[in-house]
């Protein structure tokens, strides 16, 4: 902005100054008595869209002016305060009032100049501008700048997330100004919730940020994916690497209740989903952990995560950046089943423990050993008649591949003088590991952001985004993965007329993948973002939001017909899907919400005051459907026409069920001379999933407060020499509300009546049933929990050290639990507001930036330790044999079962059997036949001491059972530790990731036991480590293939329980940036180059030679009890990622 | 001046989120609630309709305890823990909870019908649901005895969620009372709708409670037997007389075995009260699974069966004894051969659509502890348990309630005439070309009538799950329960060698040089009775389970647990 140049021009046309501005006119209502010229500025700002521009200088302070009237025009009353005074002004763009002094001479110079961060990089968007006026500039993308200024002027050039700088000019020579990158800590803006923006340094509670291009860059699948390890007290957990699958769970701090609430995630202040949303679209990701999270009291138990969305910059050129990653996936952690000779000598100890005759022949031994290609006769147990093979074929192993998972994203983004916008798109293919058959899902993300200023003070901000999710895989795919170890590992492939075998009727699982039809599912999600600020005076906004979120969900699949071949090549008579069949799964979903809120702020001196009022109301709606056809006419076209019109089937389910919620809440902060702060919020919730009496919830409040103990006086020294940057005390309490819970029905206040299933009656027609569900639960309500947090933030050394340390707690008073009465009742008591649990820990953030030489480096240390107890459940004791949810007095999803050891000798075995056999678990004693307990199977403990081995005693009798707690599911302790590299164009980053212990239980598997099955072979891993003569410290007991003995052994016990801890090489990323390229006319601001490595590499314990994954988990439902069996068998293993990428900004 | 103009604007704006107070009233969209229901005549028969797939109960080789795993005459791949007198009180007995849940729907359905203003429509429904409460009633009954009787639908305040437990008499009573009604309420056979109780239905099974109690009381000595033993009668005959079943015969010298397999069974004329099963609506789960070995008949189940001169093995001169693997089947009661596989003969079984021979531990016989291989139940269809499985499972047939009559009958007088017995046992010995029995033969043989009846019932009725009902009824499960399990004879036989030819093939021998310990007498031994106990002070009921004790101090355990 050439102010002089502008202002010479004024001062020779202001003649006709008047003419321009008459269309216009703008009328005021002034009463100045004696009134400070720059004070009359200032009214008639602000009675008016005009903003005043002058150089202190030239307006004398001591000029007095008076006006009074109404509707005086604006150029009447400028031309009464301003020419009157011998002063000239002008009028630009019907915006800015310019004003001087006709007689003053000024000098101008022309200033050009770089700005630059201290690696070179130029900055764009740095303001620069003249000490003591109120415009300036900005830099231009090469981080140019340009502008007149006064010749004695003394620039100031600041920009976010450095530190500011006063630059007196000295001539006219281009200025090279490097700004000083400051701790992002100190200065970061963090959004906290409905509109509220703070500086980092001015938080209360407990809230963690990070930034978008933290995620960049990483062969992740998706935002969730990428979190993992880089927020302290977030945990992400995942359960399996099957392309659109992964089961990511997330949550923050532990857990607030038994029944599984989760943290709510809002983008741009809208609920959404992390795990559709493009990890390369987020700007910022804010984190409330405690009482902050208050403000949205309904669902904010478990804190709430904040995504602000990519913006457009304003006034600047176009910015195109295209982004390519090729990640390539190979297989993680994977089952091994036993190879042939293992299984054979495994199969022929369970005979000889047995007493059963030999299975498996010594010449079919030798023929193993010797690779033998023959066929010869069956000998396998009950498979006699069908013949047996001698080499070996890794049939789970075989059924995965590395694949390759592409991502292309593409973003365009920048601004006029009043308005804003970007558009992103991204695209990534995640091909599935499986070998054969299809599986891929793709994921497509459209974005569009446009925000605009209406006018002056209102100002428009439009955000949609398209989401698309379709995954394709083999219909059949979890059986196939299921049978893939099923499958005897001497069978061949394919029978030697080329067809697929099905030996005896077991499902050859690359037939499943390949001809057992497809599954797809696409579920596409198309959300509005539309917001409106207005703000009608200086520092009042209101603001008015509307979300619209539209999902749709599609899931089809189809079973197609198909024949399985015998090794003589006729057919089996087992058809598989006959008739075949097809399945559509819809539905659809609209969430609605629309919110008003009201912020104002105002600096009185050193008090500073911000107020936030708002309401809001959200409804969701759905419409699901189930349709099912069968003996469709074509094999390989499936479309409900074909089918049989007299065997179509609709679901059983049918969840059509909307909710909605409506909220009031406010907040008020009040700080004072950037030393003490507070802040207090309330909010109120209803629920439509509470009967109308229960339906309010109380008042929530919270409170804040922080100290920042470095500004006191007596910390000058310290932070004059930088040795102190920040030293901070934080403190919160606060209460939350909270109804989004699963296991809360939407109608349960209302006695409902089930229909469904089906039932021939008459023998050949359907008859449909009906029955009570559960008993109607009008008298309950809200959970509350309670959240207490101290902390503190210290920044030492020239912002180069940051420390944060936090200690919390989260109580829930009311959580809704199931009491127990007699059965007699004939149902389920509903839950009821009668459970507590309480959640507590500490957490500890530390990050060292610094440089040696041109190398930059940081690392950064996060640990976060946390326990929970569910301290009330009204006395039920209630736990299953296995994991176990929720029990009064234990953490939640921990185990229980027995103590057990293996029986080593005789003497062990006879005073074992002596008092236990017969009772309880325990078989009678009789080696080596039926019924009999032998040495090498397991004896349990009498925990109880009631002379039996139950896992339940009789309470009656006061006995407690001979189950304990083996330890828990969730770990303690998560930690990670993150570092980085910079120098010239190399950057080098990576992510270590780890818990403590952390307890599973494998038992419970087809696989979790060897021989548990005689059908099918065990996992390779037990070769070897069962007892026998020979192996008398084996780990685990004897093999058996009898019932009884199995039964005995295979108890719920210490014996499968692993602890898992691990310690991950989440990400290691390496770069090079080059900046500038040109190429003849073409030229590229920055071109970025790296190598990425995903999970490469653990230290981890329990994960039985490297075929379960220690980050595997199971979550479990309420009522799921230990005799799930066949979990770990369906599981699609985790992957290892390696991926190069590109990152071209235009 | 103008904040507060402002402020005072948007605050309005931010009330009027709130004018709609509807806004949190939604209705259900998917969900029929009570205020909704129980209008029509449909709602009932569809609440009706809900006892038939919840409470009927199948013949599951494990978990419920109606199977014969529990008794002498079967075994399965384990253990039975109940039979062994090894079983320890459960904490929770799904028994108990799943009986009283649908006690609970079936007080509703009687509440809600009783005050119905269209009772006049619906009262098969309301017949349906007396008939539904007793029987689960009586399910309880047998398995513990007097329960707490809870005849409306509780609330968790309401205080009968902790009563206290009724006595034999006065539960027997209420059962006896339901279903009363229940023949009141219910339309006979021919004015029935298909499928759905009628008024015989519920007699037979009153005949069948009364027939239970009758005789617990009269051997257990516990109060008047004769007039339950009277109404038994009187209720089996009124079945008989009422000409509404037949025994089924559709399928000539092979109805016996067709006639639990028979995949037209809606049609079939001994069905008085079925668990249905129709491909592609409700699948035959146990079909499948029956077939692999999980219910193996042993030695005392095989000795049951009669030679076809009438006269047990251990009287008939036709018994061929041990020698052979097959020669235990010869000249027997043509039940055997249908009910035990003849080994090496070839059959259709479940995944084999072709005839194939049969042996133990070869294709799908996984019995190989046992030796006999069962084949009453085993289906022909390749997948019964895939979609298919279409054949009906016999809550109540017509042949038990002819064994009941003849039952009834003598243990009431201690003798039965002979046109009792050819009213009743001897319909069931045609069927199979069986000679009648009689009087004269019992005296001639030196039999006992009693012990004939009893095999007779045992005979027909055999891996249907009544056997360890009968026993306890019987009084006799202390001395049958306590013995070692036995199967086939090894010693001296053809299951001694290592290849066993038959019809020119030859088989191996799972049994070839069994150790010592396998063997008691020669016999295979599946169970020592060593490990067998069975306390008569204890064992002829099932232990209340825990938790329920502990949960409702009123509730007592049954004695010895």
């Amino acid at each position: 902005m050439k102010l002089t140049s502008v202002l010479l021009l004024a001062a020779c046309l202001h003649g006709s100054a008047n003419k321009a501005f008459s269309q216009k006119d703008v009328k005021l209502n002034l009463d100045l008595t004696n009134a400070r010229i720059r004070k009359a500025f200032e009214v008639i700002e602000k009675n008016s869209r005009y903003r005043f521009l002058y150089n202190s200088n030239t307006i004398p302070e001591d000029v007095r002016v008076n006006l009074h009237g109404k509707d005086i025009s604006i150029s009447d009353a400028l031309n009464k305060i301003v020419r009157d005074n011998g002063l000239i002004y002008k009028i630009i763009n019907d915006k800015v009032i310019a004003v001087t002094s006709a007689d003053e001479m000024m000098q101008t110079v022309h200033v050009k100049g770089d700005v630059t961060d201290s690696t070179g990089k130029p900055l764009q968007g740095v303001t620069v501008t003249i000490q003591g006026r109120k415009r300036g500039t900005e830099t231009d993308a090469q981080g140019h700048f340009e502008m007149d200024v006064p010749d004695n002027a003394i620039l100031e050039i600041s920009s976010i997330g450095y530190q500011s700088q006063r630059v007196p000019l000295a001539g006219s020579s281009p200025l090279h100004i490097v700004l000083k990158e400051i701790s992002s800590k100190l200065n970061e803006v963090v959004v906290v919730g409905y509109g509220t923006k703070l500086k980092g340094t001015d938080l209360t509670g407990s809230v963690a940020r990070i930034t978008g291009d933290k995620l960049e860059s990483r062969p992740v699948t998706g935002t969730l994916d990428a979190l993992q390890g880089l927020v302290p007290g977030v945990a992400v957990t995942r359960q399996s690497g099957q392309p659109g699958s992964q089961g990511y769970q997330l949550s923050i701090r532990g857990s607030s209740s038994i029944n599984g609430n989760v943290p709510l995630v809002l983008i741009d202040g809208i609920p959404g989903d992390l795990s559709l949303i493009n990890p390369q679209d987020i700007q910022d990701l804010t984190v409330l952990k405690d009482a902050t999270a208050a403000i949205y009291g309904a669902r904010a138990a478990d804190g709430v995560i904040l995504v602000t969305t990519k913006r457009g910059r304003r006034s600047s050129t176009p910015n195109i950046s295209y982004g390519f990653n090729l990640a390539i996936k190979k297989p993680g952690m994977m089952k091994k089943a036993a190879t042939t000779d293992h299984f054979v000598k495994m199969f022929n100890e369970a005979n000889k423990n047995d007493g059963d005759p030999q299975t498996f022949s010594d010449s079919t031994l030798a023929k193993i050993a010797a690779n033998d290609p023959g066929v010869g006769q069956g000998e396998n147990w009950s498979l006699q008649s069908y013949p047996m093979f001698y080499q070996n074929r890794n049939w789970y192993g075989d059924l995965f591949k590395t694949s390759l998972r592409p991502t292309h994203n593409v973003s365009i983004s920048g601004g006029g003088e009043n308005s804003t916008y970007v558009m992103s798109f991204g695209d990534t293919r995640d091909n599935g590991n499986i070998a054969a058959g299809s599986n891929a899902s793709v994921r497509d993300n459209l974005r569009l952001d446009l925000q605009l200023n209406l006018l002056k003070n209102l100002k428009l901000d439009v955000n949609t985004a398209y989401d698309y999710l379709h995954t394709n895989q083999p219909s059949e795919l979890n059986d196939a993965i299921d049978n893939g170890l099923k499958m005897f590992s001497y069978l061949p492939l394919k029978n030697p007329a080329g067809n697929y075998y099905g030996y005896q009727g077991y499902e050859n699982p690359v037939q499943e993948l390949t001809m057992g039809g497809q599954e797809n599912i696409t579920d596409s999600r198309w959300s509005n973002n539309v917001k409106l600020d207005w703000e009608p005076i200086k520092g009042l906004v209101w603001t008015g939001q509307v979300g619209i979120n539209v999902e749709q969900y599609a899931d089809n699949a189809n079973y197609p017909t198909n024949e399985e071949h015998n090794w003589d090549n006729s057919i089996n008579s087992l058809v598989r899907n006959n008739p075949n069949k097809a399945s559509y799964t819809n539905w659809s979903s609209v969430y609605k919400n629309f919110s008003t809120y009201v912020n104002y702020s105002k600096t009185l001196g050193k008090h500073d005051i911000k107020l936030l009022a708002g309401a809001s109301r959200e409804k969701f709606t759905k419409q699901y459907q189930f349709m099912q056809g069968a003996d469709f006419s074509s094999n390989v076209i499936f479309t409900l026409p074909l089918s049989d019109p007299n065997n179509l089937r609709a679901g059983d389910y049918w969840d059509n069920n909307p909710w909605a919620l409506e909220s009031y809440f406010g907040r008020a902060a009040y700080s004072y001379d950037g030393k003490y702060y507070l802040e207090g919020t309330l909010r109120k919730d209803g629920s439509s999933k509470f009967s109308p009496e229960k339906r309010w919830s109380e008042i929530y409040p919270s409170i804040s407060a922080a100290w920042k103990i470095s500004q006191e006086p007596f910390f000058r020294n310290l932070i004059d020499n930088d040795v102190v940057n920040l030293f901070k005390a934080r403190a919160s309490w606060g209460k939350t509300g909270n109804q989004d819970l699963p296991t809360l029905g939407l109608f349960d206040y209302i006695q409902l009546i089930s229909i469904g299933g089906q039932y021939p009656i008459d023998g050949s027609t359907v008859s449909r049933l009906a029955s009570l569900r559960g008993i109607a639960s009008p008298d309950r309500t809200w959970e509350t929990i309670e959240t207490k947090n101290l902390g503190f933030d210290l920044v030492l050394l020239q912002s180069k050290l940051s420390l944060s340390f936090d200690l919390y707690r989260k109580h829930n008073n009311n959580m809704l639990v199931s009491i127990t009465y007699p059965s007699t009742l004939g149902a389920a008591a509903p839950t009821s507001n009668a459970g507590t649990l309480l959640d507590k820990g500490w957490e500890f953030n530390g990050n060292y930036n610094s440089k040696i030489g041109a190398v930059q480096f940081n690392v950064g240390v996060i640990i976060n330790y946390n326990t929970n107890v569910v301290t009330n459940l009204q006395g039920q004791d209630n736990y299953n044999l296995g994991l176990t949810q929720a029990r009064q007095g234990y953490a939640l999803n921990s185990y229980f079962g027995f103590k057990g050891s293996v029986i080593r000798n005789q003497a062990e075995l006879n005073a074992y059997a002596a008092k236990y056999a017969g009772k309880g678990i325990v078989p009678g004693t009789q080696p080596n036949g039926y019924g009999g307990l032998g040495i090498g199977d397991v004896m349990y403990q009498d925990i109880d001491g009631d002379g039996q081995i139950t896992t339940y005693g009789d309470k009656s009798k006061g006995h407690s059972g001979d189950a304990v707690n083996l330890g828990s599911q969730i770990p303690k302790l998560t930690y990670s530790m993150t570092g980085g590299l910079k120098y010239k164009g190399f950057d080098f980053s990576f992510i270590l990731q780890g818990t403590g212990n952390k307890y599973v239980w494998r038992g419970n598997g087809n696989f979790g036991v060897p021989l548990s099955h005689f059908w099918f072979q065990p996992l390779d891993y037990f070769y070897g480590k069962t007892y026998n003569p020979d192996n008398t410290a084996a780990k685990y007991p004897r093999l058996s293939n009898n019932g009884t003995v199995t039964g005995n052994n295979y108890q719920f016990s210490s014996l499968w329980l692993e602890n898992t801890r691990y310690l991950r090489m989440k990400n290691i990323t390496v770069g090079y940036t080059l900046n500038n390229i040109r190429i003849s006319n073409f030229k590229l601001h920055g071109v970025r180059v790296y190598l990425s490595g995903q999970d490469l590499f653990e230290f981890a314990k329990g994960t039985w030679d490297h075929m379960y994954d220690p980050e595997e988990t199971h979550t479990p439902s309420v009522t799921e009890d230990a005799n799930n069996t066949d979990y770990y068998e369906q599981n699609y293993p985790m992957y290892r990622a390696f991926s190069f990428g590109v990152n071209v900004n235009f | 001046m103008k904040t507060i103009k402002v402020a005072s604007v948007t605050i309005l704006l931010i009330l009027s989120l709130a004018g709609c107070k509807k806004y949190l009233d939604l209705q259900p969209q998917s969900e029929i609630t009570d205020l909704t229901f129980w209008q029509t005549s449909n709602d009932f028969q569809l609440a009706a309709n809900w006892f038939y797939l919840h409470t009927l109960d199948d013949p599951h080789y494990y978990g419920t305890n109606n199977n014969d795993n529990m008794s002498d005459i079967a075994f399965g791949t384990g253990v039975d823990p109940v039979s062994s007198g090894t079983y320890v009180a459960p904490e929770q007995d799904n028994n108990w909870d799943s009986t009283y849940s649908a006690i609970r729907n079936a007080n509703k359905l009687i509440e809600e019908a009783n005050s119905s203003s269209i009772k006049a429509d619906i009262t098969p429904y309301l017949g349906e649901g007396y008939f539904f409460r007793a029987y689960n009633y009586f399910t309880l009954f047998k398995l513990f005895g007097g329960v707490p009787i809870i005849n409306k639908v509780l609330l968790p305040t309401d205080t009968l969620v902790y009563t206290a437990r009724a006595s034999r008499e006065v539960l027997l009573d209420s059962i006896l009372n339901d279903l009363n009604t229940a023949i009141a309420d219910l339309p006979a056979k021919s004015s029935a709708q298909t499928g759905r109780i009628c008024k015989e239905a519920a007699q037979a099974f009153l005949a069948r409670v009364c027939l239970f109690e009758g005789t617990w009381r009269k051997f257990h000595a516990s109060g008047d037997a004769n007039t339950l033993l009277d109404q038994a009668i009187a209720a089996s005959k009124n079945v008989i007389d009422s000409k509404s079943y037949t025994l089924y015969q559709g399928k000539g010298d092979n109805s016996y075995r067709y006639l639990f397999i028979d995949n037209t069974s809606e049609n079939n004329p001994e069905s008085i009260i079925a668990k249905k099963y129709r491909t592609n609506i409700n699948v035959n789960g146990w079909a499948y699974g029956v077939s692999w070995g999980n219910l193996n008949p042993t030695k005392p189940a095989a000795d049951l069966y009669l030679c076809n001169d009438g006269l047990p093995i251990d009287k008939s001169p036709l018994f061929k004894g041990y020698d052979s693997c097959r020669s235990e089947f010869y000249n027997r009661d043509p039940r055997m051969a249908q009910s035990l596989i003849l080994p090496a003969i070839s059959i259709i079984r479940p995944q084999y659509d072709t005839y194939r021979p049969q042996w133990p531990g070869v294709d799908n016989n996984r019995n190989v502890n046992s030796g006999y291989m069962l084949y009453k139940f085993i289906s022909e269809e390749p997948t019964p348990g895939d979609g298919g499985g279409a054949f009906d499972w016999n809550v109540l047939r017509y042949g038990e309630v002819l064994a009941i009559y003849a039952e009834a009958r003598f243990e009431r007088d201690n003798a039965i005439s002979d046109a009792d017995l050819d009213l009743s046992i001897n319909v069931l010995r045609d069927r199979v070309h069986m000679p009648h029995l009689t009087n004269t033969l019992v005296s001639t043989n030196g039999l006992d009538m009693r012990t004939e009846i009893r095999r007779e019932r045992s005979v027909e009725l055999a891996f249907e799950g009544f056997r360890w009902d009968d026993l306890r009824r019987w009084k006799t499960a202390e001395t049958v329960l306590p013995q070692s399990v036995l199967s086939i004879k090894v010693t001296g036989t053809q299951w001694a060698s290592k290849v066993i030819t038959i019809d020119g093939n030859s088989y191996n021998s799972y049994f070839y040089n069994a150790a010592p310990s396998q063997l008691e007498n020669g016999y295979k031994l599946l169970q020592p009775g060593a490990q067998r106990l069975f306390d008569p002070q204890k064992n002829y009921l099932l232990p209340i389970p825990t938790k329920q004790v502990s949960l409702n101090s009123k509730l007592t355990q049954n004695p010895g647990w």
